[in-house]
């Protein structure tokens, strides 16, 4: 999952941080700040960093305190060298994290998370104002979490086999796509496999690229920053920024005509109907929604909609059972036909995985 | 030749005397000039807060161009000081970009423009730090703190531009007759 080349944190998330928390996770060893996946801070408690190996304090001598090895790991006592989030740090990182423009985030507030340019969502918390019944903003927050998006080229590589057919002859063919559901738990890869999946389709092979929509309600898969994608999304990809997915999906249909639509975390009832009038207009749709399982998406209302209407033909089910983005199940979903023998991770080339062999002639 | 002199002299002399009184009364004219727009930047950026929901840093760009002058300056100046995020709050930006800017004013409104912006340094201490409908509060405060200003020193222009005008030309002949 490493291909790192660019250090994403130095560039896009330390100039967003408070400044003591800046200057630890600048200190921080290369490794550990090329692998953090989360940072966050906690009003009046330490900074903390997250890989995938662990969670730890950050220190002002840059040597992470990690909290399941030593004696931080069950005690409330914080050590000397942590950094606080003091409240001067709080401001300083409230300032920069909403650049001193709370009234433009009122709606992002209300759902919980700010995208920073680069397309990583800082996560927020605090106290709710309700207005009918419904959250209008928050105030008072008291936590944040920098959750660190990284584009990975090649992420997607082992999956394109099972969601991409040609139709027509060896000289004279053409692509098209399976409608397809990326389901997983938070943090397991959802949006960064389906980010390199919409790259993939848009620059296609051998001249197959597809015209690829991507409606990208949180700006994370396309990271648009003055209307100019931050993440490479291929020459075919056209992008709808901030919008509501089910609105979002119809612009796209209505004015773009794409053949395939990129959405992430559906789950709402207008989604379902969108995704519907995608499927009559005749374009895939791919998209991601939280789950661990199918079980549990079929005990969400909306999701249920969705898969009882057979809106889509190919199910991903990613977990972390070898890693993050584990690959777990491919399913074909109207037989319920596992296409995998066994999970791989998705970060291996197709040649260099254990297992995942294809079970049918689907690719 | 020595009347010669004394003529150019008191011409001279008579000159820069009216010069200078013209500047005092066209120092009034701007001062009410830069009040009006103030109040013209503030209400663009109620404008671009309010409706546009444009960033701070941007919306005060928006804001001082419209207004041009002094607005412009400080309004771009505190912009730069917000997005490279070292300096601190919208109030403590637009303070510097203020002080800074009063610095190369005028040493007869350096004082004067400290007391007419205390508006717009309060506005700053409450920009950015809340709800749209509150920051348009805030702004509209401002707006009317500053107007009255403005009026006020409308009147004094009207009243001093004409005073000055000729005050300048009539010291700079009575110093002139004294001196011949």
């Amino acid at each position: 999952m490493r291909r790192i080349v660019r250090d994403l944190v130095a560039e896009q998330i330390c100039p967003a941080l408070p400044p003591r928390a800046r200057e630890a996770v600048k200190a921080l060893p290369d490794e550990v700040r090329q692998s953090l996946t989360e940072i966050r801070l906690r009003r009046g408690r330490p900074a903390m960093g997250v890989v995938p190996e662990g969670d730890f304090y950050l220190s002002s001598d840059g040597q992470p305190l990690w909290l399941d090895r030593g004696r931080a790991a069950f005690s409330s006592e914080i050590p000397a060298s942590a950094v606080m989030c003091s409240e001067d740090e709080w401001d300083a990182a409230m300032r920069l994290v909403t650049e001193c423009s709370i009234y433009a985030l009122e709606r992002e507030l209300a759902a919980g998370y700010i995208t920073l340019r680069g397309g990583h969502r800082v996560g927020l918390v605090g106290r709710a104002v309700l207005e009918g019944g419904r959250i209008r903003t928050q105030r008072e927050l008291s936590a944040m979490n920098f959750r660190i998006a990284r584009q990975i080229i090649g992420a997607a590589d082992s999956i394109m086999p099972y969601i991409v057919r040609r139709v027509g002859t060896l000289q004279h063919h053409r692509v098209s796509v399976f409608s397809t559901l990326i389901l997983s738990g938070p943090g397991y890869g959802k949006t960064t496999l389906l980010r390199d999946i919409a790259r993939q389709l848009s620059y296609g092979q051998n001249g197959t690229g597809l015209m690829v929509g991507v409606v990208d309600e949180r700006s994370e898969i396309a990271a648009c920053s003055g209307g100019i994608p931050g993440n490479d999304l291929g020459p075919r990809a056209d992008v709808i920024d901030s919008c509501p997915k089910a609105e979002g999906m119809m612009i796209m249909i209505r004015s773009m005509s794409p053949d395939v639509i990129v959405t992430d975390e559906i789950g709402h009832a207008a989604d379902s109907e969108a995704i519907e009038e995608a499927r009559r207009c005749g374009v895939a749709v791919i998209a991601t929604a939280h789950a661990s399982d199918w079980d549990d998406a079929q005990r969400r209302p909306a999701l249920r909609d969705i898969l009882a209407r057979g809106a889509f033909e190919r199910g991903i089910l990613l977990s972390n059972r070898l890693g993050i983005c584990t690959c777990e199940r491919i399913v074909h979903m109207a037989t319920g036909t596992d296409l995998l023998d066994s999970p791989f991770l998705l970060s291996a080339r197709a040649d260099e995985r254990d297992g995942g062999a294809c079970r049918c002639g689907l690719r | 030749m020595r009347v010669a002199l004394k003529i150019a002299g008191a011409a001279l002399t008579i000159i820069s005397s009216g010069l200078a009184g013209l500047t005092v009364a066209c120092s009034y004219r701007t001062h009410a000039r830069e009040l009006a727009g103030w109040v013209t930047a503030l209400a663009v950026l109620e404008t671009e807060i309010s409706y546009g929901l444009t960033k701070l840093g941007q919306a005060m760009r928006h804001a001082g161009q419209s207004a041009g002058g002094s607005p412009k300056r400080v309004l771009a100046r505190a912009a730069d000081l917000l997005e490279d995020g070292g300096y601190g709050s919208a109030g403590d930006c637009i303070s510097k970009a203020l002080t800074e800017e009063t610095a190369s004013c005028s040493f007869l409104w350096s004082g004067k423009w400290r007391e007419d912006l205390e508006a717009v340094v309060v506005l700053g201490e409450a920009l950015g730090a809340s709800d749209s409908a509150d920051q348009a509060r805030h702004i509209s405060l401002a707006s009317r703190r500053l107007e009255r200003r403005r009026q006020l020193a409308e009147e004094a222009a009207t009243v001093n531009y004409r005073l000055w005008s000729a005050m300048g030309f009539l010291i700079g002949g009575m110093v002139a007759i004294a001196l011949i």
